[in-house]
């Protein structure tokens, strides 16, 4: 058997691609959503009524924000601030839950609370995406292996491709013949999109990579003194300790947070963090394409200032480049879209390229048990997500709003519609029957997706009349998704007469 | 009577059996081949960690970062070339010389 370099690079990048593409699939669906986080999280709470006016909090609202914090800590939450700003323009008081950021919604203008309904919202597909729901350790640790996993497949892909790389870009056949369909999908979105492929990866990869980098002593330095100031700010004694320490009020916010853009030199600053003694006011995300995280303290007691922290010098800047370019956050609405194209074309990408490897391997492995859990999976990876994306919107609007365990309840119906069509798409890979699981699962998700306006607009949970741009958006969007996946039925109907 | 095969042939069933563990053998070498690389590309970019924090000075964690995000880009790089480069068969030498490298520099020795 002669083996070539492209030989090489081929099995590389097919078997790679492959097992990694399975869950880099999911990764990267849920990555494209999170550019919108926060407008999916405002579609999943309508009782939150935003006015575009209002982007800066008055000192009334910022007093209700701190007394709602107050009452969060006093629970023993580590609760903080996030300022009003262009695409979220309401105060939130929020903590971790584990997998998100979730807490109460306060207007900007008289601090009223919203009675908003308890969701994951667009978190949800952030903590997906970074983290696969399975926390900050092992999660992330496996999402970065998988990151350098896509850039190898990427590598190898460039090797094999390197020479046809201006014909792919130009020649797409969506009617040829089915594998040359599919290679020309893969070809044309993995050429056109590359450089941001590779850099949206790479920077991914980058930020998380202490979790696969081998453990060295600034770690270890790192983890005991965070561990001692996580002791010093969290009271001794549990929450009635807690309680106590934080019965009183921090002082009003308004001047601190002018007094901090002034220091900092910006006009937007975003996040305010309370420690035991400190109050941290943080400048904007949106600021510039550095995300840096340049931070003003103020005494917690008196609100007297203390220090300004701000990283300056090449490699501080590097960092926050990388930082500031996969997250996207100084993004203007037209790049945010941007952004969002060229993930969804990146999840093409690796979904056609998972079906590629399935065709070219039909013919010498198709009844082997191994291909037919292959197939399941990919047809799972590739229409099940969908499936249950849209099953979480639907969950959103048909649970009762003030239902217990709400979140959860949310979370449960994704992952059950997901491991459904898993098993569907594995047992009809079984029974030797792909096609009929490919057309039973496309239309299940042609229904729900064109099903989601007309329950948005059924259950008129919000008023249509007043800032309604984010419902018609994720609504259309939603629908054009079940537009083509009723589209992709008809062309799969017709070639299996 | 059963006829003699010709000299230089084989029945079909042999070839196709001796196809199929070449092939197999052939897998079992790129996996192995794969899994040197992904191995020393490790090591060598643990090196390059470690080795910016010797260089780090005082905003030692900055240094690491940047040392991470250099990591991260020779990862990927090396176990491409290392695995690519068996055509040519110097690719493992190249992984190997880089983990070299990497060793002597984290050891304070240059």
């Amino acid at each position: 058997m002669r083996e070539t370099f492209r030989t090489h690079m081929g099995w590389l990048h097919s078997w790679v691609g492959f097992l990694g593409g399975l869950v880099l699939t999911a990764i990267f669906a849920t990555g494209t959503l999170a550019v919108f986080d926060k407008e999916i999280t405002q579609w999943m709470q309508p009782e939150v009524v935003l006015k575009a006016n209002s982007v800066t909090a008055t000192p009334v609202a910022l007093h209700h924000a701190a007394e709602t914090m107050q009452a969060e800590q006093q629970q023993g939450r580590f609760a903080f601030i996030t300022l009003p700003s262009w695409r979220d323009p309401v105060i939130r008081v929020l903590h971790y839950d584990g997998h998100e950021f979730i807490g109460p919604v306060l207007d900007p203008i008289d601090g009223h609370l919203f009675p908003a309904r308890q969701t994951a919202g667009g978190q949800f597909f952030f903590d997906f995406h970074f983290a696969l729901r399975s926390g900050p350790v092992l999660g992330c640790t496996i999402v970065t292996i998988l990151g350098i996993c896509l850039l190898v497949a990427i590598g190898s892909g460039i090797a094999i491709q390197i020479k046809a790389m201006w014909p792919d870009l130009i020649v797409f056949r969506p009617f040829g013949a089915r594998p040359r369909a599919w290679l020309d999908a893969h070809l044309i979105t993995g050429v056109l999109f590359l450089p941001f492929l590779i850099m949206i990866t790479y920077t991914g990869t980058a930020i998380r990579a202490r979790g696969i980098l081998p453990p060295h002593p600034l770690l270890v330095a790192r983890h005991s003194e965070q561990t001692a100031q996580k002791a010093d700010d969290r009271p001794k004694g549990g929450r009635k300790a807690a309680a106590q320490q934080t019965d009183l009020l921090p002082p009003p916010l308004a001047p601190l947070i002018a007094e901090a853009k002034e220091r900092l030199q910006t006009d937007k600053c975003e996040l305010i963090l309370f420690s035991k003694t400190e109050i941290r006011i943080f400048r904007s995300d949106e600021a510039s394409l550095f995300l840096s995280r340049d931070m003003v303290s103020f005494s917690r007691a008196d609100g007297h200032y203390l220090g300004t922290h701000i990283q300056n010098g090449a490699a501080a800047k590097t960092t926050q480049l990388i930082h500031g370019l996969h997250y996207a956050r100084f993004s203007t609405r037209l790049l945010l879209w941007l952004y969002f194209v060229s993930g969804f074309a990146c999840t093409v990408l690796m979904a056609s390229g998972l079906v590629l490897f399935l065709i070219k391997r039909r013919k010498n492995a198709g009844n082997r048990i191994m291909f037919r859990l292959a197939e399941g999976l990919t047809l799972a990876t590739f229409i099940g997500l969908p499936i249950s994306i849209m099953g979480l919107f639907w969950a959103n609007r048909l649970l009762p709003v003030n239902m217990p365990e709400r979140l959860s309840a949310e979370t449960d119906v994704f992952f059950a519609l997901w491991a459904l069509s898993c098993l569907h798409g594995v047992l009809f890979s079984i029974l030797k029957k792909p096609l009929i699981g490919w057309q039973l699962q496309i239309t299940a998700l042609a229904i729900m997706a064109m099903g989601v306006p007309a329950l948005d607009i059924c259950s008129q949970t919000h008023s249509w009349l007043h800032d309604a741009t984010r419902y018609y958006v994720l609504d259309i969007l939603v629908f054009l998704l079940g537009l083509s996946a009723l589209f992709s039925l008809t062309i799969l109907k017709r070639r299996s007469v | 009577m059963v006829k003699p095969a010709s000299p230089g042939t084989q029945p079909a069933s042999v070839s196709a059996r001796t196809k199929k563990a070449e092939k197999r053998k052939t897998v079992y070498r790129r996996i192995g081949w794969l899994a040197c690389a992904c191995v020393l590309a490790y090591v060598a970019a643990h090196f390059a960690v470690i080795t910016s924090l010797q260089w780090g000075g005082e905003e030692n964690r900055i240094a690491v970062n940047v040392g991470e995000v250099i990591a991260t880009a020779l990862l990927p790089l090396l176990i491409l070339v290392a695995y690519g480069a068996r055509t040519y068969k110097w690719g493992l030498w190249l992984a190997l010389v880089c983990c070299g490298i990497g060793a002597v520099v984290c050891r304070g020795l240059l």
